[in-house]
């Protein structure tokens, strides 16, 4: 190989990298990480600042964590999760997530936009400013489903007395 | 490290043997974070029956109500698109000539042919839905309920073609503009699935009875086991005369009609 031709393949191979490499120069190298809001009423109120699982688990996990809610409570019936330690949760996004989580946008979507992700999760399940805009009845209103406990306000404590014995 | 074919061969053996062992048997150091630690159970509020099904009482049915329709479809987001093209109905109201068109016959009073007959899916025993759905979205749960679960709907349709009944309707649009009040309490749909009825699944996971069985002013809704001899629907249908909608189909239809 005569060394002219080499420095024509390093030439191009720096361009491609370079090139390969516009997302990073695009985006910055050291972008700072989302900022989540944490601070809703229903988060301010409760007796431990704990998330149905451990905060690490739940920003790895929650994807995987709502699958697993979505297929056990759909097509299984099984509608209560027990968590690691053992609190007894309603296994349903919008009735758990966002009774804490109240504004998507400023919990949500703060990662998602920031992953580039856009999960269809909001095209069915209902988030607050639906609630807002567009509805007025809640179940509470209606008196019905006011037993319904929002988390995390666990079921456990509600069913210890009325729960047999048996598996879970 | 010099490998042979032969060492990458019997490491390859090794490792399909080990995806092989199931995660429980695995001593815990091993166990991938998720196994054996967090689960689900059932509300121990649920209703819980061997075979659900309906018994709808004709006589006791008014032409001037509808309130089992707006409470059924107020509790379920059922959108209202205007248009009888595109409609979806959980549950709706029908004339009884067009319910039992095999009933009819000259000398049927036209009072009675042109009589309310509440229509909804019949969570058929043998549900011709369940057996041409591709992805699995639609399924039949042990205790009878005709589900769909909406994740996998593809919007192919095949189950509206396959539904004797039309028990079933298509969301052409975006469903949400078109419901009057979203109820946050469940989900709307989105565009491209198919809906229908549930049986009220999540009110009876809380252990309450359908939203059309507890707003029917008249008591003409009868909901129950049709397995335990001393249910409600039971004894509804007990001595009386029964009608199934397209019982000759074989389809097997679990809401039963008193006259």
């Amino acid at each position: 190989m005569k060394g002219t031709d080499r420095w024509k393949i390093f030439a191009g191979l720096f361009v491609f990298l370079a090139l390969a490499a516009l997302p990073f120069w695009y985006g910055g190298w050291d972008r700072p990480a989302p900022v989540l809001d944490l601070d809703t009423p229903a988060i301010r109120q409760l007796p431990e600042r704990r998330c149905v699982e451990a905060t690490a688990f739940m920003r790895a996990n929650h994807m995987t964590l709502l699958a697993d809610w979505r297929d056990a409570s759909t097509r299984d019936g099984r509608r209560i999760y027990v968590a690691r330690d053992g609190r007894e949760i309603e296994a349903s996004l919008s009735q758990t997530c966002l009774r804490c989580h109240t504004d998507k946008t400023r919990f949500c979507d703060r990662c998602h936009d920031d992953a580039g992700v856009s999960p269809t999760c909001w095209d069915c399940h209902v988030v607050p400013e639906d609630r807002r805009e567009s509805a007025t009845v809640t179940h509470r209103q209606r008196g019905e489903g006011g037993d319904v406990s929002p988390f995390p306000v666990d079921v456990a404590a509600r069913e210890k007395e009325s729960r047999g014995p048996g598996p879970r | 490290m010099h490998s042979s074919r032969r060492d990458f061969l019997k490491l390859t053996g090794i490792a399909l043997i080990g995806a092989a062992v199931p995660d429980a048997l695995l001593p815990a150091g091993l166990a991938p974070a998720w196994a054996g630690a967090p689960g689900f159970r059932p509300d121990v509020r649920a209703l819980k029956a061997a075979r659900w099904g309906m018994v709808i009482d004709l006589a006791k049915c008014r032409p001037d109500c509808t309130d089992c329709i707006a409470a059924c479809h107020a509790a379920h987001n059922v959108p209202a698109f205007g248009n009888p093209k595109d409609e979806i109905a959980w549950i709706r109201r029908e004339t009884f000539g067009r319910i039992f068109p095999a009933q009819v016959h000259r000398h049927l009073e036209p009072r009675r042919q042109a009589g309310p007959v509440i229509a909804l899916c019949n969570h058929c025993a043998n549900p011709p839905c369940v057996r041409v759905c591709p992805t699995g979205a639609t399924f039949r749960r042990p205790d009878g309920i005709v589900m769909m679960d909406y994740h996998r709907c593809i919007g192919c349709r095949f189950c509206i073609a396959a539904c004797p009944y039309g028990a079933r309707g298509m969301n052409y649009r975006d469903p949400r503009p078109f419901i009057r009040r979203i109820d946050p309490g469940f989900p709307t749909r989105t565009r491209g699935v198919v809906e229908k009825c549930n049986f009220c699944v999540e009110r009876l996971a809380v252990g309450k009875p359908p939203a059309c069985v507890a707003a029917c002013p008249y008591g003409a809704l009868t909901f129950g086991d049709l397995e335990a001899p001393d249910s409600a629907v039971r004894r509804a249908i007990a001595g009386r005369t029964v009608l199934r909608r397209k019982p000759e189909l074989g389809t097997e239809p679990q809401v039963y009609y008193t006259l």
